[in-house]
């Protein structure tokens, strides 16, 4: 699928999840998501992960709603806990299915998101490493000047927007030295195309969804 | 004391709100084991939905501090949505739902900045941002949270140590970082 | 007509700020080595951001004049345009790519400048064969050295086919060998494909026999001139004679005691930059560290303080490291940073000042003779300023006064002598000095600089092919 649609059809079933009560639609798409991960081989690691994630929040959700909501309703309980895991294999059905080159590649070339934000981004990105190493930097820093940094001090998001000011200076001027114009047409190494099919299946996809969520499943 | 701002989106602004929404992910990294050490503690009484709403705020900061530092029509939904597709791409636990909550997070904060007509970035215009992300988010998660089916106590008292949370780190963490940002001179005044 | 004409350039960073340039003329002729030097922060970086277009586009304010290249006006270019005619190789290495990987990188250059996706292969390849780089244009760049990201620096602008190459002080975090290699591929550059070099650097040596023109940058008078061919010679004669005569100096002997030592201890950020099996540092003594650019030193002092993992054993007063906490251990050594913001907390300079008198640990310093020592370094009447928009020297001594009033035993100093004069220079040596004679401390200082510090020093270590070694001469 192209990520584009894929992500289209994700974003509406996940607002649509928001809104409804029935159990049987967030089962749908945990074993939606489920299948795609069989057919991705997604290692064991991945379920695990899956599982556990959601467990506590989903366990939260449920033992408030059946303390506290009026009328003790256990059937919106299960709605609210499903829902949780709903949401996590709707992120699960998406990262298997594509990766975030890919997604952004297909962003601007389908959606036509403005090149600015795709390549910011996606250049923001390779900083994650220096983030990390700058912030223990302002931890380790402040401590050889007798000050403990916590996470609510500000100084460690000032130093680190310091930092931050200076290399979007710097990326910014080697991306335009690079060429890269904001905005303006650009030729593409691998064209990603929508195949006809993407819209027939997600033209299907949404039909069912829709159908588990207004035929008066539980 | 500000002259008023281009709203043109410049390769620069993109990097700095995703690099700052990076920063915000590493620095509240840890946050979210207390977190789930604090649900953990709450859930037996049934009280989890307060551990969320108490730390609520961490998530929605990205919206006014990206208002504060570009100060442009729509840099807090901007911002947040960013942020949120740095979650979402970082492996946050809620993966592609993380980008609606970001917008409906930044659409929320966006408000505060709209009602002083973009012209305020001071306490007050940081508190009532405060205050219209809690409406929003509240209202929103009504819904999704399911918070409408809980009895009349529980979703005032929700409402309120939300608002809490969001005033504390989205207004007065935000104020006294762009404080000492703008005593610095490190902002681009000029 | 020249190949590029600057007429009256007059540039400013804030539109009623000083001026960084005044009424500069300058051109540069078609096929030629040129090198720009003087002082670092002294404006050559402005000029080849203004010949590149990226200021003013990005910062300050061309009060006027303009700059044609080949007869074009550089304002008037289209972005994509301007990068095919003039394109520039950054100082960071690691803060100039927006992929991940040099192949990425190449494609994402290609792309802006609409090539052809067909075309694209061929250009790349031979890019990476040029530079050398094709065994690592997959890898991240994030594990590539400061030498082999510069190589693809290189690599994307053969790929833009630009006929112009600026390079902003390259050579920084760069190996010698590394740096070798760039400087002849730039002038086979310049003799077989006709391309010119402009390239900003402090550093003049191996230019010699490189350089067709020497540029140079006068910071008082806001102007930058062309060297004739005598003062051009009499420059690169006076920088190779300027460099240091060794002095003999001592070695540790069995009086000393240690205070890190290290035992089958190997380090590196990207690949393993130092492998020791046995080496030992002293205590109460002014240590110089040297080595040239890229090799590890700073890797080693961030190992020293807990911010850089390594492997083996690396101890403080037969602690490990590694298992030290660092709320403790910092009480007990502390680093001068490199970069002399990454030190500063607070805002001003009297409150960053009150800080370290506040929390210092031997309360050996008092308001008076901070104020004394301020006068002495020139930084009276200061107080109420932002650290950050202090000169780079002014930035540094304070940064160095800082921790020096912390008291710490054991202070690491990652070259703390960059971009000072030469009075200031002898100032901080002799507060170094004062720190390890009168107050018993520790003093190990990574410096490139070493004709005015020779004399100050106690003992010198030395990092070569991966090893470190006491030296008797420095």
């Amino acid at each position: 699928m192209n990520p584009t649609v894929l992500l289209v059809i994700v974003l509406i079933c996940g607002v649509e999840l928001s809104f409804t009560r029935v159990i049987a639609a967030n089962v749908l798409v945990i074993l939606v998501g489920l299948v795609i991960m069989l057919f991705r081989r997604a290692n064991w690691r991945s379920y695990l992960r899956l599982f556990l994630l959601p467990l506590l929040p989903a366990l939260g959700v449920w033992f408030s709603l059946a303390y506290f909501s009026v009328g003790h309703d256990i059937h919106f309980a299960w709605v609210l806990a499903t829902r949780i895991y709903a949401y996590s294999f709707l992120g699960a059905i998406f990262t298997f299915s594509t990766t975030i080159s890919e997604t952004l590649a297909s962003l601007e070339q389908n959606a036509h998101i403005p090149t600015t934000f795709v390549y910011g981004m996606l250049a923001a990105l390779n900083f994650v490493p220096k983030i990390r190493s700058e912030v223990q930097k302002s931890k380790v820093s402040a401590q050889m000047r007798g000050i403990t940094l916590h996470f609510w001090s500000p100084q460690l998001l000032f130093k680190g927007i310091l930092a931050a000011l200076n290399w979007s200076e710097n990326l910014a001027e080697a991306m335009t030295s690079h060429g890269f114009a904001e905005n303006q047409p650009r030729t593409h190494y691998s064209v990603i195309q929508i195949p006809w099919w993407n819209y027939l299946v997600s033209i299907l996809v949404l039909a069912i969804f829709q159908m588990f969520i207004f035929t008066g499943l539980p | 004391m500000h002259e008023q701002k281009s709203n043109a989106w410049h390769l620069r602004d993109v990097i700095l709100l995703t690099l700052t929404a990076i920063l915000t992910g590493v620095i509240y990294f840890g946050v979210v084991f207390l977190y789930n050490g604090l649900t953990a503690l709450l859930t037996p009484l049934g009280l989890a939905p307060f551990g969320n709403d108490l730390i609520l705020g961490l998530w929605t900061m990205a919206a006014p501090l990206a208002a504060c530092l570009l100060q442009k029509v729509g840099s807090a939904t901007i911002g947040e949505i960013l942020a949120s597709a740095v979650e979402a791409i970082l492996g946050g636990q809620w993966g592609i739902s993380t980008l609606i909550s970001g917008f409906v997070q930044g659409f929320g904060s966006e408000l505060g900045f709209t009602f002083t007509a973009y012209k305020r970035y001071d306490m007050f215009s940081l508190s009532l941002s405060a205050l219209t992300t809690t409406i929003v988010t509240f209202t929103w998660d009504l819904f999704r949270e399911g918070y409408a089916a809980y009895h009349g106590w529980m979703i005032i008292a929700l409402f309120f140590t939300r608002l809490l949370s969001i005033w504390l780190f989205g207004a007065l963490l935000v104020h006294a970082v762009v404080s000492l940002l703008e005593r610095s001179h490190m902002l681009r005044a000029e | 007509m020249s190949y590029i004409d600057i007429t009256d350039l007059t540039f400013s960073y804030t539109k009623q700020g000083p001026l960084v340039l005044e009424n500069q003329q300058l051109s540069f002729q078609q096929a030629t080595f040129n090198v720009l030097t003087g002082p670092s922060g002294s404006g050559k970086s402005t000029l080849l951001r203004l010949l590149c277009g990226l200021f003013p586009q990005y910062t300050g304010h061309l009060q006027k004049g303009q700059i044609l290249i080949d007869g074009e006006n550089i304002a008037d270019m289209d972005i994509s345009k301007r990068a095919q005619k003039i394109a520039m190789l950054f100082q960071v290495p690691a803060e100039q790519f927006a992929m991940p990987t040099p192949r990425q990188e190449l494609i994402f250059t290609l792309e802006n400048m609409r090539i052809a996706p067909e075309q694209m292969d061929q250009r790349i390849t031979q890019a990476f064969d040029f530079t050398g780089i094709s065994e690592f244009a997959d890898r991240e760049f994030s594990s590539l050295s400061g030498g082999e990201q510069q190589k693809v620096a290189l690599a994307i602008i053969l790929a833009l086919d630009a006929d112009t190459i600026l390079l902003d002080e390259p050579f920084a975090n760069v190996d010698p060998e590394a740096r070798n290699f760039l400087l002849h591929r730039l002038k086979q550059l310049v003799s077989n494909r006709g391309k010119t070099v402009i390239i900003a650097d402090h550093d003049l040596s191996d230019y010699q026999q490189l350089a067709d023109y020497l540029y140079v940058m006068e910071p008082t008078q806001k102007q930058i001139h062309l060297a004739t061919e005598a003062e051009m010679q009499q420059r690169f004669l006076s920088f190779e004679q300027n460099r240091h005569q060794q002095i003999s100096i001592s070695l540790p002997d069995q009086t000393d005691t240690a205070e890190f030592k290290l035992r089958d201890f190997s380090t590196g950020h990207q690949k393993v930059l130092l492998k020791q099996a046995n080496f030992e540092l002293m205590k109460h003594h002014l240590t110089v560290f040297t080595g040239p650019n890229g090799v590890g030193k700073s890797t080693l002092f961030n190992s020293l303080t807990k911010l850089q993992d390594y492997q083996g054993s690396l101890t403080w007063e037969n602690n490990e490291i590694a298992k030290l906490k660092v709320k403790d251990y910092s009480r007990h050594v502390a680093l001068v940073f490199q970069e002399p913001i990454s030190q500063f907390l607070k805002v001003t300079v009297a409150e960053e000042l009150e800080l370290s008198l506040h929390n210092q640990y031997d309360h050996a310093w008092t308001k008076e003779r901070v104020r004394d020592t301020l006068a002495d370094l020139g930084l009276t009447g200061f107080d109420d300023h932002v650290v950050y928009m202090l000169s780079e020297g002014q930035k540094r001594k304070l940064q160095i006064l800082l921790m020096l009033i912390m008291g710490v035993p054991t202070l690491l100093l990652d070259e703390p002598l960059t971009g000072l004069d030469l009075v200031s220079v002898h100032k901080i040596m002799q507060l170094l000095q004062q720190a390890v004679r009168n107050e018993d401390k520790t003093v190990i200082m990574i410096s490139h600089q070493l004709t005015d510090v020779a004399d100050y020093a106690d003992y010198h270590i030395s990092l070569h092919e991966k090893e470190l070694s006491y030296e008797a001469s420095l």
